[in-house]
């Protein structure tokens, strides 16, 4: 585990792999496998010695306390612009969202009970605080492999991400051009926007509605127009703070006799064809929609609709300019995004109102 | 659900047609809000004229 850990680091300096998560996971793993490490509970000579990375995880992590207020700070630095412009591109989230629900199919067959392949299936939302929210309220035995994995496709998404774009699509596909009327939106749509979302989505899929609520309450907070200062912590201070805790108690989970299994092996192969699935779903509705509409999409914009923000967004983008210099497709990759940022919390929601009866 | 146990395929496969049918639904609520929104915000030409 000291190798793990190892290498996270050094993916996280070397690689600059989502270095706020991974150096601290790394940093953990080495901490809590020294023997007898004082940083997590021990029994020693019949006596129960807490530890604190237990502590931390039993008041941040066990209780979703960390992802939720992790998520304030997410809805603050969120711009919802792109999106309300154009709110079909909501639809692209929506589709992207299938390799959820494909890896939860996969991860069954392969022998994961129902809790555990549905946690590991949540790795498809491309959003680590929704993942840590559905696996530990699932009590997943799995929660360490499915954070890292999370983490890990979503910095590896410029990867990932080009191949599946390529193979499904033709360049004359990759080359349409999507006209950006960049009509601007009123204050009070805006303001609305993180009310309305919260309210729809508790209607429908109401144990999303803790997700839902803190990612739209930041948003709203941003959004106002009399709540800068707090607006800014949220964006800042608030959400590297919780990012730095989250990392170094998901380390509490990542202990050797639990981490260093097959299973966990399987847990990283499903988590990649869960973003493979999710690639795949968002692009191929494209192709669908474009034989309805006359308004033609470029399909490489589905892609965008995984959560992973903003880095899905700038695949497509740089994509769209790789194949033609003067098609810039940012705007609608970005609320394709954004879109994927929302859904992503609908699925972890609807997840769990299908499975938690 | 029995969350302990390994679900068969079948019950996989209907929470995959019922998870992203759930999913389109709520998205076409919020798509259809925002669309109001954007209408309700949006001043009438004829008024933007007088």
């Amino acid at each position: 585990m000291w190798a793990i850990g190892g290498i996270l680091i050094y993916l996280a300096i070397k690689k600059d792999m989502e270095p706020s998560l991974l150096l601290p996971m790394g940093f953990g793993a080495i901490l809590v496998n020294i023997p007898m490490s004082g940083a997590i509970t021990q029994i020693i000579d019949g006596a129960k010695e807490i530890g604190v990375l237990n502590v931390l995880f039993d008041g941040g992590i066990a209780n979703e306390l960390f992802p939720l207020l992790l998520f304030i700070g997410i809805g603050a630095m969120i711009d919802f612009e792109p999106l309300l412009t154009n709110p079909k591109l909501m639809l692209f989230g929506a589709a992207a969202q299938f390799g959820i629900f494909a890896t939860l199919v996969g991860a069954s067959l392969l022998g994961f009970q129902l809790k555990d392949a549905a946690s590991i299936a949540i790795i498809g939302a491309a959003d680590g605080p929704t993942s840590i929210f559905v696996a530990n309220y699932l009590n997943s035995n799995f929660l360490g492999p499915i954070i890292i994995a999370a983490y890990s496709y979503m910095a590896l998404v410029p990867i990932v991400q080009p191949p599946i774009i390529k193979l499904l699509t033709t360049k004359h596909e990759r080359c349409i051009r999507m006209e950006y009327t960049g009509s601007s939106v009123s204050q009070s749509t805006k303001i609305l926007f993180p009310i309305i979302v919260t309210v729809i989505a508790g209607v429908f899929a109401p144990r999303s509605v803790a997700l839902v609520g803190f990612l739209m309450f930041g948003n709203l907070i941003r959004e106002c127009g009399v709540l800068g200062s707090l607006s800014d912590t949220a964006q800042k201070v608030l959400a590297n703070l919780i990012t730095l805790l989250l990392g170094i108690t998901v380390a509490a989970n990542m202990q050797a006799e639990s981490f260093l299994t097959l299973r966990t092996l399987m847990i990283l192969g499903l988590g990649l064809v869960a973003f493979i699935f999710d690639t795949a779903g968002g692009v191929l509705f494209g192709k669908l929609m474009n034989l309805f509409t006359k308004k033609k999409v470029n399909p490489m914009i589905g892609a965008a609709g995984i959560s992973a923000f903003p880095m899905a967004s700038r695949v497509v983008h740089k994509m769209g300019l790789a194949e033609d210099k003067t098609n810039h497709l940012l705007m609608h990759a970005a609320g394709a995004n954004v879109a994927g940022q929302i859904a992503s919390v609908i699925a972890g929601g609807v997840l769990l109102s299908l499975i938690v009866k | 659900m029995n969350l302990e146990a390994v679900a068969p395929l079948s019950d996989t496969m209907s929470i995959l047609g019922l998870g992203m049918l759930g999913i389109f639904i709520v998205t076409a609520a919020i798509i259809i809000t925002i669309t109001l929104l954007n209408l309700l915000a949006t001043p009438s030409k004829k008024g933007k004229q007088s």
